[in-house]
């Protein structure tokens, strides 16, 4: 598509962002007939691509239904490591970023560029705001090792490699002084005679701990004694730990922290790998949905640059780039010390509102353009009534982004 | 772009198709409509939270996924825009959502055809390789 339109020399031409009536749409590819036509192809092709979205989400959400049918006490116990509060507030945050996103595709098509601006900022903050509160929640979930694969101390690959010692020792520091979790490991050297009763013994035998137990009675093998016979059988179930006792304890609100900490060693091995095996999901469900939000902001970062008069552009850009590169540190330093986070978010907060403040204010060249002078494309800002597409296509995106968390906050964060 | 730029007809034709759609074919969505909508949005997850207090047994989860059936409805038919889109639109997002459920739906299914396998409560479902062999 051109960028670079010569406007007619005609009164009505001045002054409006949404006057380029006069010659044909500039705005409408020549394969199209109308801009009406081209309008609905373009959101019938996004809603197509949002429904390959919700079919790959859907993958994620089959594995959670399937895991949940089969062990629905694994869930009711590892729900409780997660926040319900954060997960509310970022439940909130998400829904009120919605409704600044479909309040700037109203703005575009009524043509209120500076509404438009400060709506696109709103939404690109509260995904910030999202983002910073869910890496929060990862990082408590990091330093309680409960993270992916042999990083979730539920693990057996974690558990055999001893870390277990190093990780009591390193709350213990945590709880004197709030230093960082590195140093534990160093000051509370792993020893096997530390671990506390019921840990689990590291020794290879025991990762497996079925092989002393018998088949399972209900268990009936066709082939039994011939050389077809089934190598992988089901085994007789080891003690209950967690179902009955533990699930009933905490029927009645979340644990405490120190509770849950001893829940771990009454566990028994098997609901431990299935523990570990709730947070791969719950990881894998969050993270997906967290990229998402991440491109999500980037696209309306571009669509916001797109708003912006011309002259102003290079401004907003390199400003929205600091704000993000902000942001990262933020992340960086959350990650190491814990309670900086609220500096980082106020950082945040005069950044976006700062940038705002500069592009509402008037843009001087804007007046000084002269009557019939030939204005590239979209010098006022891109977007009016007669060409609104791409918010409205990317507010589509974002709020698929809002309609997946709608279902993944009452699936992890509120089981009961 | 530029191709039309000397050809008056098309320009006029574009001029007309031009008016046709300033005159209203595109649908705004009302401030009060969006605000009704956010409103209703709140009080949703304010419901959804509030009823993991109660003990309600199986409908728990069934409660949880209905409001978020709801809100994710309100959020589809008007942050969305699908109440005024073409039908074509709609249809996208139910067939996606329909296949979905089937998907879910059979291998829940299926993973009740290991039911002996599988004990409950308490887990006891393992598959272990037994040695020598």
């Amino acid at each position: 598509m051109s960028t670079i339109s010569t406007i007619p020399t005609s009164a009505d031409a001045h002054g409006h962002d949404d006057s380029h009536g006069n010659g044909h749409d500039p705005h409408l590819a020549h394969h199209f007939d109308t801009p009406e036509q081209q309008m609905a192809s373009a959101k019938l092709g996004m809603w197509v691509f949002l429904a390959t979205e919700i079919l790959m989400f859907g993958g994620l959400f089959c594995a959670y239904s399937v895991y949940r049918h089969n062990h629905p006490e694994v869930f009711e116990f590892a729900h409780q490591y997660l926040d319900k509060t954060l997960g509310a507030i970022n439940t909130l945050v998400l829904i009120t970023s919605s409704l600044t996103m479909a309040w700037g595709v109203r703005l575009a098509q009524l043509g209120n560029q500076r509404s438009l601006i400060l709506c696109l900022i709103l939404t690109i903050f509260g995904g910030y705001v999202f983002l910073g509160i869910k890496s929060v929640e990862y990082r408590t979930k990091w330093e309680h090792k409960l993270g992916m694969g042999q990083y979730n101390r539920y693990d057996a690959r974690h558990q055999a490699s001893g870390e277990t010692a190093e990780h009591e020792g390193a709350l213990k520091n945590q709880a004197s002084g709030g230093g960082p979790i590195e140093s534990g490991g160093a000051e509370h050297p792993a020893k096997p005679g530390t671990q506390p009763p019921g840990a689990p013994n590291p020794s290879p035998a025991s990762t497996k701990p079925a092989a002393a137990a018998g088949v399972y009675p209900g268990y009936f093998d066709p082939n039994a004694g011939t050389p077809d016979a089934a190598h992988i059988v089901p085994v007789a179930p080891p003690p209950a730990v967690l179902a009955p006792e533990v699930t009933e304890e905490h029927r009645k609100g979340h644990a405490s922290e120190e509770e849950l900490e001893s829940e771990y060693d009454r566990l028994n091995k098997l609901d431990q790998e299935r523990t570990s095996t709730f947070f791969q999901i719950y990881f894998l469900m969050t993270g997906l949905h967290g990229i998402h939000v991440v491109v999500g902001m980037a696209l309306i970062f571009w669509v916001l640059v797109r708003a912006v008069p011309m002259t102003a552009r290079r401004t907003v850009l390199l400003s929205r780039l600091a704000s993000a590169g902000l942001f990262f540190i933020y992340v960086g330093i959350l990650v190491r010390h814990n309670p900086t986070w609220i500096i980082g978010v106020i950082l945040l907060l005069l950044a976006a509102f700062g940038i705002a403040l500069r592009v509402m204010k008037p843009q001087p060249a804007l007046a000084a353009a002269p009557a019939g002078a030939a204005l590239p494309l979209g010098y006022h800002g891109s977007f009016g009534p007669d060409y609104f597409t791409p918010v409205d296509i990317v507010g589509l995106y974002w709020h698929l982004v809002d309609l997946i968390w709608i279902f993944l906050f009452p699936l992890l964060y509120l089981i009961h | 772009m530029e191709l039309d730029q000397g050809s008056s007809t098309a320009m006029a034709a574009a001029h007309n198709v031009h008016n046709v759609r300033r005159g209203g074919h595109v649908h705004v969505v009302p401030p009060k409509v969006l605000l009704a909508v956010y409103g209703a949005l709140l009080l949703l997850t304010f419901i959804t939270v509030k009823v993991t207090d109660f003990e309600l047994g199986m409908f728990n989860v069934w409660v949880a996924l209905f409001v978020a059936l709801a809100k994710a409805s309100f959020v589809a038919l008007y942050f969305m825009h699908l109440r005024w889109d073409s039908p074509f639109n709609a249809i996208c997002l139910i067939a996606a959502l329909f296949f979905v459920c089937i998907f879910i739906g059979i291998a829940v299914l299926d993973s009740r055809e290991y039911h002996q396998n599988y004990t409950r409560p308490g887990g006891g479902q393992i598959l272990t390789i037994q040695q020598g062999h």
